[in-house]
C-alpha cells in the first residue's frame, strides 16, 4: 500500500459522554481529520517525488522529510480510530466479570485492579502521549505502555487492545491540567467494554 | 528578565538542616541529607496583568504547569542526592529520573524564556535586534515569517531563535517536547510555546496562528535584544 492509497476521515456518533465534553470531542474530531488530511499529504508529496524522479535521500531532504513524518501523522490517524471506537455513551465503567478482557487482564496481571491501576498510572505519566493497553499476539498476554506523542514505544506487531488519548487537547477544556486523573476516570466510565473485546485476539494464555 | 538565581544548597550528612549560600533561599524540595550538592530552583514570578488579546487564566494555568516543572526540577535532585547517598544509584529508579532530567529541566527553563519576555502590547522592535536578525534573513518581516512558520510546525513543541556563540549566527529551530532539539552551547534569544496548553482553552485546536499573532502583539523586544551576547 501507500502511493494510491487516500485514507478518508471516519465519523462516529459520540456525544454526551460522561466527564468529557461535547466541545472536547468536537476539537478532537477536527484534530483526527488533521491526522488524515496530512497522511493523505504525505503520501500525494511523496507520488509527486516518485513522478519527478526525486528520491534519492542523499540528494534531497524532501523525502527524508516525507518519510520521517510518516510515525506521527499515520500513528495521529490511527490511535485516534482506536481511541473514538473504544468509548460509548453507554458505558458500564468496568467491563463484566466473565469477559474477554477481564480474563485476559486477569490472566496476565493477576487481578484486573492490579491491571487497571498499572494502566492508569501510564496515563498519569508525565509529558504528551497515550496509555495503550497492547496484547502480544504470540503469547496473548497484556501489557501496558506509554506511547510518547504518536509514535515513540508502540510496540512492532502488538495488537493495541484498549487506547486512552493523553494529550493535553484531549482533556484541557474540560479539566485544569494538574486534573489529569480525573479525566481518566472519566475516560474509564465511557470505555466501549465490546469494542475493547472484539479486539482481542484468542491465543492459549488468553483463555487460560 | 533577569536570569534566575540558582542557588546550590549545601548538605551536609546528618545536618539535617539546609544551608544556603545566600541566606534568601527558602527551600521547596523535601529536605535531603546528602554530601551531594545540586541546585535547588524557585519559580521566578509574572505579572499576566493587562497583556493584549491573551487570556489571562489561561496564563495563569500555564504558570502553573511551568510551577509543576520547576518543583519536578527540584524533586528530581533530591532523589538523586538520596539515592546516590544511599548507595541505590545502580537501580531503574534513579535511571528514570536521570533520563527526564532533560524534559524537566528544558521545561522549566524554557518557560521562564517565554514568559520573560512578555509585555502588555509590547514595545518597538529594539534597532540592534533588528539589524542583528535581518543580516541572516533579509529583513525582520522574513525573520517573522520564518520563525511563525517553524511554529505552524506539525507537532507540540518550541520555536527558537537561537544564537549561535562560535559563529556568532542566527537561527530558528523546532524542538520536539522540552528537550529534543536544543543545540548544545546555543543561547535562546526568542522563544515561543507551541504546546496545546499555551492556546487551546482561548483560541481553539486550530487557532495555533491566531495565538501566534496575539502573543507577538506582547513581547518586550528590548528583553530579547538583551539576550543577545
Ligand atoms: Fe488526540
Ligand atoms: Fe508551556
Amino acid at each position: 500500500m501507500g502511493l494510491n492509497t487516500v485514507y478518508k476521515a471516519r465519523t462516529w456518533n459520540l456525544s454526551d459522554l460522561n466527564g468529557i465534553s461535547n466541545r472536547t470531542l468536537e476539537i478532537h474530531f477536527k484534530l483526527y481529520e488533521g491526522y488524515v488530511t496530512n497522511t493523505n499529504l504525505l503520501n500525494e508529496k511523496i507520488a509527486e517525488l516518485i513522478k519527478d524522479g526525486n528520491l534519492d535521500p542523499t540528494k534531497t531532504a524532501a523525502f527524508s522529510e516525507l518519510k520521517r513524518r510518516f510515525g506521527f501523522e499515520y500513528n495521529g490517524m490511527v490511535l485516534h480510530e482506536y481511541y473514538f471506537d473504544n468509548l460509548t455513551k453507554d458505558g458500564s465503567g468496568d467491563p463484566s466479570k466473565d469477559s474477554a478482557f477481564y480474563k485476559a487482564a486477569e490472566a496476565s496481571f493477576g487481578s484486573y485492579e492490579t491491571w487497571k491501576a498499572d494502566f492508569i498510572n501510564v496515563g498519569k505519566m508525565r509529558g504528551v502521549g497515550w496509555a495503550i493497553c497492547y496484547q502480544d499476539p504470540v503469547t496473548g498476554t497484556l501489557s501496558n505502555h506509554w506511547i510518547n506523542m504518536h509514535e515513540t514505544g508502540n510496540v512492532a506487531g502488538y495488537k493495541p487492545i484498549l487506547v486512552m488519548d493523553v494529550w493535553e487537547h484531549a482533556f484541557i477544556l474540560d479539566y485544569v491540567p494538574a486534573d489529569r486523573p480525573k479525566y481518566i476516570e472519566a475516560f474509564f466510565s465511557n470505555i466501549n467494554w465490546e469494542a475493547v473485546n472484539s479486539r482481542l485476539i484468542a491465543t492459549e494464555t488468553a483463555k487460560a | 528578565m533577569k536570569r534566575r538565581e540558582a542557588i546550590t544548597s549545601i548538605l551536609t550528612l546528618g545536618a539535617g538542616a539546609l544551608a544556603t549560600g545566600s541566606g534568601i533561599f527558602k527551600a521547596e524540595a523535601r529536605e535531603v541529607q546528602t554530601t551531594y550538592k545540586f541546585s535547588t530552583y524557585t519559580p521566578l514570578t509574572y505579572n499576566f496583568d493587562g497583556l493584549k488579546g491573551l487570556d489571562k487564566d489561561m496564563l495563569e494555568q500555564h504558570y502553573a504547569l511551568y510551577r509543576g516543572y520547576v518543583n519536578n526540577t527540584n524533586k528530581a535532585q533530591s532523589i538523586m542526592a538520596e539515592m546516590l547517598a544511599a548507595g541505590k544509584a545502580d537501580t531503574t529508579e534513579f535511571s528514570e529520573v536521570r533520563r527526564r532530567l532533560g524534559f524537566e529541566y528544558a521545561g522549566m527553563r524554557l518557560h521562564e524564556y517565554y514568559f520573560g519576555m512578555l509585555k502588555p502590547e509590547g514595545s518597538p522592535v529594539d534597532e540592534k535586534l533588528k539589524r542583528a536578525v535581518s543580516a541572516f534573513w533579509g529583513s525582520w518581516e522574513n525573520w517573522i515569517a520564518d520563525i511563525t512558520r517553524t511554529a505552524m510546525m506539525r507537532g507540540i513543541g518550541w520555536a527558537i531563535l537561537y544564537y549561535d556563540p562560535v559563529t556568532k549566527g542566527l537561527q530558528n529551530f523546532w524542538i520536539d517536547d522540552h528537550e529534543n532539539g536544543n543545540p548544545p552551547g546555543f543561547e535562546p534569544i526568542f522563544v515561543l510555546d507551541v504546546w496545546e496548553h499555551a492556546y487551546i482553552k482561548q483560541f481553539g485546536a486550530g487557532g495555533r496562528r491566531a495565538y501566534i499573532d496575539a502573543l507577538l502583539k506582547n513581547v518586550d523586544w528590548s528583553v530579547i535584544a538583551k539576550r543577545l551576547p
